[in-house]
């Protein structure tokens, strides 16, 4: 047998990203296979948009064969479920805030389907996201986009070495989303007018607390409190997110906010204004990119504690197996437990972790 | 890149001679069979001398052929026939049937019907023993399939079907994929209904037909005009029907030798597998089995991955049914028949037909043990 060209596996969302990331590979002269990640039951049909419907597996299928490329649909269902929506329901019930895509990367898009990827005989797995994987030092760097506000680094953090040997993003050079849908519409792609995929891909609507109620049944409520006092009921846990002012049900004199979910006695803490900012955080799972780091070792870095945020100067010091600290230059608002922190030197992605509390 | 098609029992290609009887239909033969004018007319002749054909496949009368819009039309109709002409709860069938069969029978369950779902043999088929004791004061339906879609054995029908009849009872077959590949004489045995799909037998889709037996009552499962003796309402399909016609007619002219030859291919392919990769078992019954099924299960590794390996070589299979694929859960049918999860993820069905040849066979055979090699090397599973 001959030896042939580069065998390259784009996971195909049915949106305009992967199906631009996928033109351009074919350009470079990669042999492309479209893969399709079927990763939930859409809930109800009428969600056709949800990024793993029906619909969006056609919108794929129909890219794929637009490109003249092999097209699948690989089912991860089961993964998916375990790695990434039991725990978040998990979470939140918890009084956690999590981060859904970051667990997906991790597991299933670079994780399960990587691997699908490598036995199809593909070395390489591509994906639309907007960042550049780069070598450097013999180690593999993440940068982020060169369009900011479509940066999405904060989900990749928990990539290890050999995971971003095998991966290309090639939408990281592109200048902007605007570029990429000029592209779609010059192609003539099915796709180009489609809509942004939504925050989390298999909660309809973006309406999270409709979901869990769907699957939890129905929520355990408890008690507000303020300064040590209950000042009221609420109807549970999951319904709050720290940092929280509107939609507390509950009167008082001054403006409240959440400050800290407590899952032993079901209670919502509440404070004021000032309450909800904070200087430093603790947390575990640190992930770092290309720079290895023993316990006791610090880093200036800039760092965010949400995806939709820019990145603010801290120091973060290393602790044993996985667990860290970070100290803001500034206050930084509502650090919420089971929110990444993610770190960036410069324009390269550092690394990042899982917050577990706000210190003083 | 060649197309190696080893899925026939998914769909056929249809043969030239139906491509032609159907094109023919499409541009000479337009009428609506039920009109009173010279146009009208010749659909509905043509429409005779097609029941005629499909009736002389299956030993049958004319008249005991009733066109549908295929297979699982027929199913359903068959269990509505049931319910409607006979007075009881309880239905017989077995526990590897098509969905066409299972899902309205789990649908009656919540109406308050009874479902017996006959455990199966390690090939996958019951025994007249087996249904006879399953039968109770109110069955009105026995419903078993002639030839199993995954694993391609034939049960026992004309025996089942014998019991049935002894007791009173209707007994329907799903014939789908015996239809053309087993002689098949219904004047020679006692079933009541028999469901028959064209796209499996080098027709075309959208069109099948239900053998109904003289003497049973029927009624309709769509209401609407006096076609097909008032019992299937809807405009005939003419082209359709004309092109399942010639493609019974081809299979009834060429049965004997089309069976001769692809259990010959079957064979080699099955043994060409099965000398080469080691841990893999062979499913469905050794000799009573559909002359082009090969079925097997190869340890470790998910039968997903290797036909898309397959595919990318120009080779078209299936892990089972057609119909079921876009799940991952291992197929019903290879859980009743005792396979662990293990083994049943890592299934392949490769089916035969009139165009498959023994350089397809010999090609499938040198591609897919370093397939089933590699995707071994990686897997997890591997010991």
């Amino acid at each position: 047998m001959t030896k042939t060209k580069t065998r390259v596996a784009i996971g195909l969302s049915g949106g305009v990203d992967s199906s631009v990331a996928a033109y351009l590979l074919k350009q470079q002269g990669f042999e492309v296979i479209g893969l399709h990640l079927k990763l939930h039951e859409g809930i109800d049909p009428l969600h056709a948009r949800a990024c793993c419907s029906l619909d969006s597996s056609l919108d794929a299928r129909l890219v794929a064969h637009q490109l003249d490329i092999p097209f699948y649909v690989i089912n991860l269902k089961e993964d998916f479920k375990r790695y990434v929506i039991d725990p978040f329901i998990q979470d939140y019930q918890s009084g956690r805030t999590p981060n859904p895509c970051v667990k997906c990367n991790k597991f299933i898009k670079f994780g399960a389907f990587l691997d699908k990827a490598k036995q199809l005989g593909c070395d390489k797995l591509a994906t639309g996201h907007y960042a550049t994987i780069y070598e450097h030092d013999g180690r593999f760097r993440i940068r982020r986009a060169k369009d900011s506000a479509k940066d999405q680094t904060y989900m990749l953090y928990g990539l290890s070495q050999e995971q971003l040997s095998h991966i290309i993003m090639p939408l990281g050079d592109v200048q902007n989303k605007a570029t990429v849908r000029r592209i779609a519409q010059e192609l003539d792609l099915s796709v180009a007018g489609a809509k942004d995929s939504q925050d989390i891909c298999f909660v309809p609507d973006d309406d999270h607390i409709a979901f869990l109620k769907d699957e939890l049944g129905s929520f355990e409520a408890g008690d507000f409190v303020l300064d040590g006092e209950i000042i009221g009921q609420h109807p549970g846990l999951e319904h709050f997110t720290i940092g929280q002012r509107k939609g507390l049900g509950i009167s008082y004199q001054e403006p409240l906010y959440v400050t800290k979910l407590e899952p032993l006695g079901r209670k919502v803490h509440l404070g004021r204004a000032e309450a909800v900012w904070g200087r430093r955080l603790a947390g575990s799972k640190l992930n770092l990119i290309y720079e290895d780091l023993s316990p006791g070792d610090e880093r200036d870095i800039t760092a965010k504690i949400r995806y939709a945020q820019s990145a603010v100067p801290a120091r973060l010091t290393v602790g044993p197996e996985g667990t860290f600290t970070v100290d803001f230059k500034e206050a930084v608002r509502a650090i919420s437990p089971g929110q990444s922190v993610v770190f960036y030197r410069r324009d390269d992605l550092f690394g990042g972790g899982i917050i577990d509390q706000k210190l003083e | 890149m060649k197309t190696i098609y080893m899925d026939y029992s998914a769909t056929t290609p249809m043969k030239p001679e139906v491509i032609e009887a159907v094109s023919d239909a499409f541009k000479h033969h337009y009428g609506n069979a039920s009109s009173i004018h010279h146009i009208g007319q010749d659909a509905k002749v043509l429409l005779q001398q097609a029941r005629e054909q499909v009736a002389r496949l299956i030993g049958a009368e004319p008249r005991e052929i009733f066109f549908t819009a295929g297979g699982t039309e027929s199913d359903n109709w068959a269990i509505e026939i049931a319910l409607e002409t006979k007075p009881g709860k309880h239905i017989i069938t077995t526990s590897v049937e098509h969905h066409a069969i299972l899902h309205p029978l789990e649908a009656l369950e919540k109406k308050g019907y009874r479902v017996t779902y006959l455990p199966v043999d390690e090939y996958g088929m019951v025994s007249p023993e087996q249904v006879a004791a399953a039968i109770e004061d109110d069955t009105i339906l026995i419903s078993v399939m002639y030839i199993n879609n995954e694993i391609g054995s034939i049960n026992p029908v004309e025996e089942i079907a014998e019991v049935a009849a002894q007791h009173g009872i209707l007994f329907h077959t799903d014939g789908v994929q015996a239809l053309g590949n087993i002689p098949i004489d219904m004047s020679a045995n006692q079933i009541s209904m028999m469901s028959m799909s064209a796209h499996k037998i080098y027709g075309p889709k959208g069109v099948g037909a239900l053998y109904i037996r003289k003497g049973v009552r029927t009624v309709p499962l769509i209401y609407g005009g006096a076609q097909e003796r008032k019992v299937r309402a809807g405009t005939e399909n003419i082209p359709g029907i004309i092109g399942f016609a010639k493609a019974a007619e081809l299979a009834r002219e060429n049965l004997t030798a089309h069976i001769e030859r692809l259990s010959g291919l079957r064979d080699k392919l099955r043994d060409g597998i099965m000398n080469q990769i080691p841990q893999a078992k062979y499913n469905g019954h050794p000799t009573k089995r559909h002359p082009g099924n090969v079925h097997v299960c190869f340890k470790y590794i998910e039968g997903e991955s290797l036909l898309l390996l397959l595919d990318m070589k120009g080779i078209c299979a299936s892990s089972g049914s057609a119909c079921t694929s876009g799940s991952l859960d291992p197929s019903h049918v290879l859980m009743n028949i005792g396979l662990t999860h293990e083994i049943a993820h890592g299934s392949l069905r490769l089916t035969l037909g009139d165009f498959t040849t023994e350089d397809d066979v010999a090609t499938v055979i040198e591609e897919i043990g370093p397939i089933v090699q590699r995707l071994r090397e990686m897997s997890p599973l591997t010991e």
